[in-house]
């Protein structure tokens, strides 16, 4: 069997070519990933395409054109087709199908046959061609068939095709589907109605005198005219038994239309969330380090504010619908929905682009699985946590919390601090919360660097306006003796160093001043750095 | 041993300043109208009583306006926290009072009912949460000295009256500053009462009744407020 033979050779090279998967991942990111970049430039493209050879079709039906706008249409519909083309080569995958067929012959121990195989190849290519889409698509190209006029109607199809590349309108589209036993329900009201009106109105006044209603096509059209509540008036009935017919029928005509409308917004009331967070979801993957912020209760607040300042990317994910509300009044990114969902978190970038997860939330078990579930998704992420009670910080750090925040801790220390020392502890709390516009900073020293190899006391830090805090140094640079200091987790910190502490790269500098002094310091530092070989 | 400070409330909040305060050996009495919640900090072995706050004789009786110097309002609602307050205030203008609030607009108020101090719990955590991300290395480092079991604290000096330093200027204190001690700021009573910092590069007056912020091991702590609270300089200048 020389044919089923070829056919599966030719499947399994396909399945093994990587420039065959390599092209078909370029053109379903170009045509269908509803992600990608490419596709937005693609979709803008095509919307020109169409609104141009829509506009030219217009224009021409009473100024001929001239050789160009043949060619221009011409070009129009090659483009169409090669794109029907090859949305139905990338609807699925052919040669996975006879791969599968044969491989099941194989396993049976069966004689393989193609006819079946083919067959179903074939069904899954038909089913794309009959959807609604691809029928669009395909009568969008009819119209530049110049012999049949009627086919100009078809030029319709072609706005319809818009609804293929903007999103927003593929979502009234969705709406309509979703929603279309209620709208089955309303026709079905609407077309007995009329159905109704048409014979009634017809037999009441078609052989009145001076009736406008002759054939039933016009007691069908006074019908529909009278039903939407629109009333030209050019039809009306004059007999009494008609004016029944038509007041009874304005009456179902304002529950249609208020049934309808209360459908569509329903409707559109639900899918809205939807699209809201699709368009989160869309910018959010345009970010390049994003901070997952789990719960937007008042801490969520600070720190989103916080980041908005400093100018990061982040995103809000919060239960309430009020909280997000609230989120996206600021201006922030913000989703509805638990964050303890991992499809959720995914979707926001969490093992891609995301960089931090903050479990911020009120609820020590939520912040527990939010970090477990982050932990498990991306190994290598920053979370920090938020605890209530002691007991959970354990549980915490255990499930992967890269950093654990307690309120009530953080709270009581400012609090008892506050109680022996006031004017301390407002220095303290200045420095820390950064209000008064002193910071705490740090500035690491680098290779090659200018405070490389620099004694402390040659660095004049009061001319500067900066107090030297002190200097982190790791445990695997060499230490120094005869300097205050103190242990951290990997590293000494060196408070208030003497003069001769010499500077190794790998050194953080712990630096106390105004704003605008440690920026001049840094700059100074990094200007430097160029200068001196 | 009668308690120097009366904290409000029986709550988490509450029962975790007790233990800070305790660290400190600090003596203190826990506070609540709620029995359960007063029997719960009992449990924890921490001492605590019943009471209602919002009759003025109760809270004489627990020593306000007495022997108590600081009061913490930590009860969950503002406006409880304001009324405590206010009551406290009006006992003993000289008391220390701390509350914590609830939402920000709160913080005004309980400053005008006459708390020294407010602290917004969710304000200092989401800066913490922030820090953590931009500087984490701040964080570290201020968790395990300052606010840490090691030995580097902050502490306040006044300049007492007859201190050599009365009419002195801050540079000449600088030359006789050996120990290891950093000058964080100092509040001169001549520029008004709020601290400041010595990166403002001010070569203060100094008078007595000013503050001097300083951070250092308790060692070098100790000898610097010696130097500042004895009578004259100090003869061995750096």
């Amino acid at each position: 069997m020389p044919f089923a033979q070829m056919l599966v050779r030719l499947a399994y090279r396909q399945q093994a070519s990587a420039s065959y998967g390599r092209i078909k991942g370029f053109f379903r990111k170009l045509l269908t990933d509803p992600r990608s970049h490419r596709r937005v430039v693609f979709d803008s493209c095509m919307i020109l395409l169409v609104l141009t050879s829509v506009t030219l079709l217009i224009y021409e039906v009473r100024h001929p054109l001239g050789h160009w706008a043949d060619i221009f249409e011409g070009f129009v519909v090659a483009v169409f087709v090669t794109e029907y083309l090859l949305r139905l080569w990338l609807f699925n995958d052919s040669h996975k199908i006879l791969i599968e067929h044969w491989e099941k012959a194989e396993l049976m121990g069966l004689p393989f046959r193609p006819g079946p195989a083919l067959w179903a190849i074939l069904r899954r290519k038909l089913a794309y061609v009959t959807s609604p889409m691809a029928i669009i698509d395909l009568l969008a190209i009819l119209p530049s068939y110049r012999p049949l006029r009627f086919l100009r109607l078809f030029l319709l199809f072609r706005l319809l095709k818009l609804f293929r590349y903007t999103r927003s309108l593929n979502a009234f589209g969705q709406v309509l589907v979703e929603k279309r036993f209620e709208l089955m329900t309303l026709s079905l009201f609407v077309g007995s109605v009329v159905l109704i009106a048409t014979v009634a109105i017809y037999l009441f006044e078609a052989d009145a005198p001076d009736s406008k209603v002759q054939t039933l096509m016009d007691a069908l059209y006074w019908a529909v005219i009278t039903v939407t509540t629109v009333g030209y008036g050019d039809i009306v009935p004059l007999t009494p038994e008609g004016r029944v017919v038509a007041m009874v029928l304005v009456f179902a005509g304002i529950g249609v239309i208020s049934f309808a409308t209360s459908i569509v917004v329903m409707a559109f009331h639900e899918k809205m969330r939807e699209l809201h967070d699709n368009r989160v979801f869309a910018a959010v993957e345009r970010q390049s380090d994003t901070t997952i912020v789990c719960g937007y209760g008042r801490i969520g607040q600070v720190v989103a504010e916080r980041l908005a300042e400093a100018g990061d990317d982040f995103v809000i994910v919060d239960k309430s619908e009020a909280a997000v509300a609230l989120a996206r009044k600021q201006g922030y990114l913000a989703v509805a929905g638990d964050s303890t969902d991992g499809a959720l978190l995914a979707n926001l970038g969490l093992g891609n682009q995301a960089k931090r997860v903050l479990c911020l939330t009120h609820d020590d078990v939520s912040n527990v699985y939010i970090t477990l579930t982050a932990r498990q998704a991306a190994p290598d992420i920053l979370i920090i946590s938020r605890a209530n009670k002691a007991e959970t910080v354990r549980k915490l750090a255990q499930a992967g919390a890269s950093h654990v925040v307690r309120p009530y801790e953080v709270v009581a220390r400012m609090a008892s601090e506050f109680i022996g020392q006031p004017v301390a502890f407002d220095a303290l709390y200045d420095v820390v919360t950064r209000a008064a516009g002193v910071h705490l900073e740090p500035l690491a020293v680098h290779p090659g660097d200018w405070l490389e190899k620099q004694r402390v006391g040659e660095i004049d830090f009061t001319a500067h306006r900066l107090i030297l805090f002190g200097v982190i140094r790791p445990h695997a640079s060499p230490g120094a003796d005869g300097h205050a200091r103190y242990d951290m987790v990997g590293r000494h910190f060196y408070f208030n160093p003497g003069p001769d502490l010499l500077l190794r790269p790998g050194d953080i500098l712990m630096l106390i001043g105004y704003q605008a002094s440690l920026g001049q310091f840094r700059d100074l530092t990094g200007r430097r750095r160029r200068h001196v070989p | 041993m009668t308690p120097r400070y009366a904290l409000f409330g029986c709550n988490p909040l509450a029962i975790e300043v007790a233990w800070r305060l305790s660290m400190v050996k600090q003596s203190f009495v826990l506070l609540d109208r709620d029995p359960a919640l007063v029997a719960l900090a009992g449990e924890e072995g921490l001492l605590a009583e019943h009471i209602d706050y919002t009759d003025d004789d109760a809270l004489r009786a627990v020593g306000i306006g007495g022997h108590i110097e600081g009061v913490f309002c930590l009860l969950g609602e503002d406006s409880e926290n304001v009324f405590l307050a206010i009551s406290a205030r009006a006992l003993d203008p000289n008391l220390r009072i701390v509350a914590v609030c609830q939402s920000p607009a709160a913080a005004a108020k309980l400053l005008a009912a006459g708390a020294d101090k407010v602290v917004d719990p969710y304000e200092i955590s989401g800066a913490r949460v922030h820090e953590l991300i931009e500087r984490p290395e701040v964080v570290e480092l201020m968790e395990q000295t300052v606010f840490g079991l090691q030995d580097l604290n902050i502490a306040e000096v006044t300049i007492p009256a007859g201190s050599w330093l009365h009419g002195v200027r801050l540079s000449q204190l600088r030359r006789h500053m050996v120990q290891n001690v950093i000058l964080l700021g100092v509040v001169d009573l001549e520029r008004g009462k709020d601290l400041i910092f010595s990166t403002r590069g001010i070569d203060h007056n100094l008078d007595h009744q000013d503050v001097l912020v300083v951070i250092g091991p308790s060692q070098d702590v100790a000898a610097f407020k010696a130097i500042i609270e004895s009578a004259a300089p100090p003869h061995s200048a750096a």
